[in-house]
């Protein structure tokens, strides 16, 4: 991508609030499979260098991560962030039995991603109207060198936060969407905002 | 067609209900169930056919009518969820087959909301993936190995460099020892004639002294006032006991000169008949120089035990193990030797009362280089050359030993007939 | 007469809508805030009859405005529209004095639904 991606004031507005309404939704999904409320926070969209990025998803060491692309009429990847604090609990909500091995907290993070992304991507896509398809999850750890190699300077994400109340499990997923994607996410929300 | 196509594709399919049971399944599941499911798996529950992971299953299926969205499992965390064999019954390995599945939310006229389970196999590519996973580990086994070798010939290289200057302080040591032996010759007999002329001067001064009050007033005078401003009785007092002194303290210096000459200086000359009991005798005087703490003794029968041997190599390898022995001995404490000899062979024991060697370190102390002492204090190289050397005499090396008891080192040496012994007999001077 | 309302929610699309979801046969004096903090000021300098609130705010959240509400007895109907509709959430919102709990995205229909039940059609 070349130039920085402009969103107009009231195109940040209204993706926010698609982002909003999609994360509700996925609280509520979640919520609802684990008998537990779930705490959202304000979605933020920014555009980012490949550098700004990584520092966006490395902001702890003590989390794991993993991404998941998807294709449709929007295309790019959704990158999870879940902390290590209270994966425990959340795995026992999601009936893992204690002790976990390796296996069930990755399954674990897996899931979270899949569930939380999912969610999300399909209540953007439903608002929109957009047929999306969200790829199987699989487990990364970003290395700063592998960004810096990206072939854009910048790209539009946005950035959502979850938190498990009475746990201090805390989840972030980032959506970054390719050149192509972005303009037709911005003509759609165009055509909603006219 | 379509349910022909669906039925042979190379995944399996399966839809459940709501209540998790079975609406349809494709070939390739029917396939690879036992014989007596296979007519009667419509309406059962999912989890009653297939009841290795009901739990997960079913929270898996649960999720999927809960959120009207896929769920995944990779063979990585779980590989195995249906009891299938991987593709090939009757030439491949039977292996179990190891599964990624996605389930997805469905709806139809007729059943309403369903669960559709697609099951792929992924055996080739896992078995392909556990297999590189394990070649890597491998590798990365290999060269942490390397790297330990390559650090180990690091410290083999700079230990040998420090062995060659050891050989060569050594000979050092040797050539000056024999340019000491010189003056501390003509010094040790100067010293001994100062001694006589000191006891004439002081027999002089003691006459004068008596005599003094038979001469005139005046010369007696001077005599007293001489002997009182040079301190003649302080002088008559200490100076027999300071060349005294000087004497024994030069007799020691030519015997450490002595010894170390003899027991340095000597190089290989090939094999010859050794007296071990003067050998012995001189390397713990040479010894107990350096190492205080201990007392030694010896104990060789017969007197003027004979050893027809290499005696550089012997001796070196003696006065490694002795010197072990002494540095182990912090406290009060003794190193013995004793050595006896019957018609098959001669037996050297060493033993000491002093800190012992830890249990795991026993097999590893006639390694080259191994050493328990702090860097720069030790080469680990002395009982390695030890053990070399009674190799090289075909002889046994071994020991025993109790941390915070004491060590015992056990040699034995067959005999060995000299081709010609009348004419090699040698003393060790 | 027209009914003096204050929609509170961050986002202008969201405000808008809102507005635009209105019923038609009645009138209302609009006031907009963009988060908790503006509302409260609004509900401490003016009174209004209606108040359609969103929980996920900047500064001071919905929940926040309806604490307010409640500590300071302010006389008003409180219709919550969020994104944020996990039951816990609603059952709180309902016990702080909101009146009627609408998920977003917002149905107009539904809305009108919720006015004509509070009486104002």
């Amino acid at each position: 991508m070349n130039g920085v991606t402009t969103l107009t004031e009231d195109q940040r507005d209204a993706l926010q609030e698609l982002m909003n309404i999609s994360m509700g939704q996925a609280a509520n999904s979640l919520a609802h499979l684990i008998e537990t409320k779930i705490g959202i926070s304000i979605p933020k969209i920014s555009s980012v260098t490949p550098p700004e990025l990584f520092g966006m998803i490395n902001r702890s060491d003590n989390a794991f991560y993993t991404r998941q692309s998807f294709l449709g009429d929007i295309q790019g990847e959704v990158m999870s962030v879940v902390s290590r604090d209270g994966l425990s609990e959340v795995a026992n909500l999601l009936e893992y039995e204690a002790p976990l091995s390796q296996s069930d907290i990755e399954e674990t993070i897996l899931e979270l991603s899949n569930i939380l992304a999912g969610a999300c991507l399909a209540g953007l896509s439903s608002q929109l109207e957009l047929a999306t398809n969200l790829n199987m999850p699989t487990l990364f750890s970003p290395k700063k060198a592998s960004f810096v190699e990206l072939n854009w300077q910048h790209s539009l994400v946005m950035e959502v936060q979850f938190d498990i109340e009475l746990s201090s499990f805390s989840m972030r997923v980032v959506f970054c969407l390719d050149r192509v994607s972005l303009e037709k996410l911005t003509a759609t929300i165009d055509e909603l905002l006219g | 067609m379509f349910e022909q196509l669906v039925g042979k594709l190379p995944v399996g399919i399966c839809v459940v209900n709501e209540q998790y049971e079975v609406v349809f399944l494709n070939d390739f599941f029917v396939d690879r169930m036992d014989a007596n499911l296979r007519k009667d798996y419509q309406d059962k529950n999912v989890t009653d056919i297939f009841p290795a992971q009901a739990k997960f299953l079913r929270r898996r299926i649960k999720s999927v009518f809960v959120l009207q969205h896929p769920s995944f499992s990779y063979w990585e965390q779980r590989p195995h969820i249906f009891p299938f064999n991987s593709s090939r019954p009757i030439t491949g390995e039977e292996t179990q087959m190891f599964q990624n599945m996605e389930i997805v939310p469905l709806s139809s006229s007729t059943h309403g909301k369903l669960a559709c389970i697609f099951l792929q196999d992924v055996t080739a590519q896992a078995s392909y993936y556990i297999a590189q996973q394990e070649l890597s580990k491998a590798l990365k086994r290999e060269h942490e190995e390397q790297l330990k070798l390559i650090k180990k010939l690091d410290s083999a290289q700079s230990q040998l460099i420090q062995a060659e200057k050891m050989a060569s302080t050594g000979q050092l040591a040797a050539g000056i020892a024999h340019e000491i032996n010189n003056p501390i010759g003509f010094v040790s007999a100067n010293l001994d004639t100062l001694r006589q002329y000191g006891e004439h001067l002081i027999s002089i001064g003691e006459k004068l002294a008596s005599h003094s009050p038979d001469a005139d007033t005046t010369t007696h005078k001077l005599i007293q006032q001489l002997l009182e401003a040079h301190h003649f009785d302080l002088l008559r007092e200490d100076m027999p006991p300071l060349i005294a002194e000087s004497c024994e303290g030069l007799t020691r210096v030519r015997d450490i000169v002595e010894n170390l000459k003899r027991f340095a200086l000597e190089e290989s000359s090939g094999w010859q008949l050794l007296n071990l009991e003067d050998a012995i005798n001189q390397m713990l005087e040479l010894v107990a120089i350096q190492y205080k703490n201990p007392v030694y003794k010896a104990q060789i029968e017969p007197k003027g035990l004979k050893l027809f041997c290499e005696p550089g190599g012997i001796k070196q390898a003696l006065m490694n193990i002795v010197i072990n022995a002494a540095q182990s001995v912090t406290g009060e404490g003794f190193v013995k030797i004793i050595a006896k000899q019957d018609d098959t062979a001669t037996y050297i024991k060493v033993l000491d009362n002093g800190s012992g060697i830890d249990a795991r370190h026993i097999k590893k102390i006639f390694d080259p280089f191994f050493t328990t002492k702090p860097e720069g204090l030790g080469q680990g190289l002395g009982l390695s050359v030890a053990y070399t050397a009674i190799e090289k005499h075909n002889g046994r090396i071994s020991v025993n030993s109790k941390l915070g008891k004491g060590t015992v080192f056990d040699i034995s040496l067959p005999l060995q007939q000299p081709e010609d012994s009348d004419e090699l007999v040698v003393t060790s001077a | 007469m027209a009914v003096p309302l204050l929609v509170a929610d961050d986002s202008r699309l969201s405000r808008r809508s809102v507005i635009k979801a209105l019923p038609p046969e009645l009138t209302f004096s609009i006031t907009e805030a963009v988060n908790g903090r503006e509302a409260i000021e609004h509900l401490q300098s003016d009174s209004f009859k209606l108040l359609l609130l969103d929980l996920t705010m900047p500064e001071v959240d919905g929940v926040g405005v309806l604490e307010f509400i409640s500590t300071h007895a302010v006389n008003i109907d409180v219709i919550v529209i969020s994104a944020d509709f996990q039951p816990e959430k609603q059952r709180i919102v309902l016990e702080l004095g909101a009146k009627k709990f609408i998920r977003k995205p917002l149905d107009s229909e539904e809305l009108a639904m919720t006015l004509f039940e509070l009486g104002y059609l």
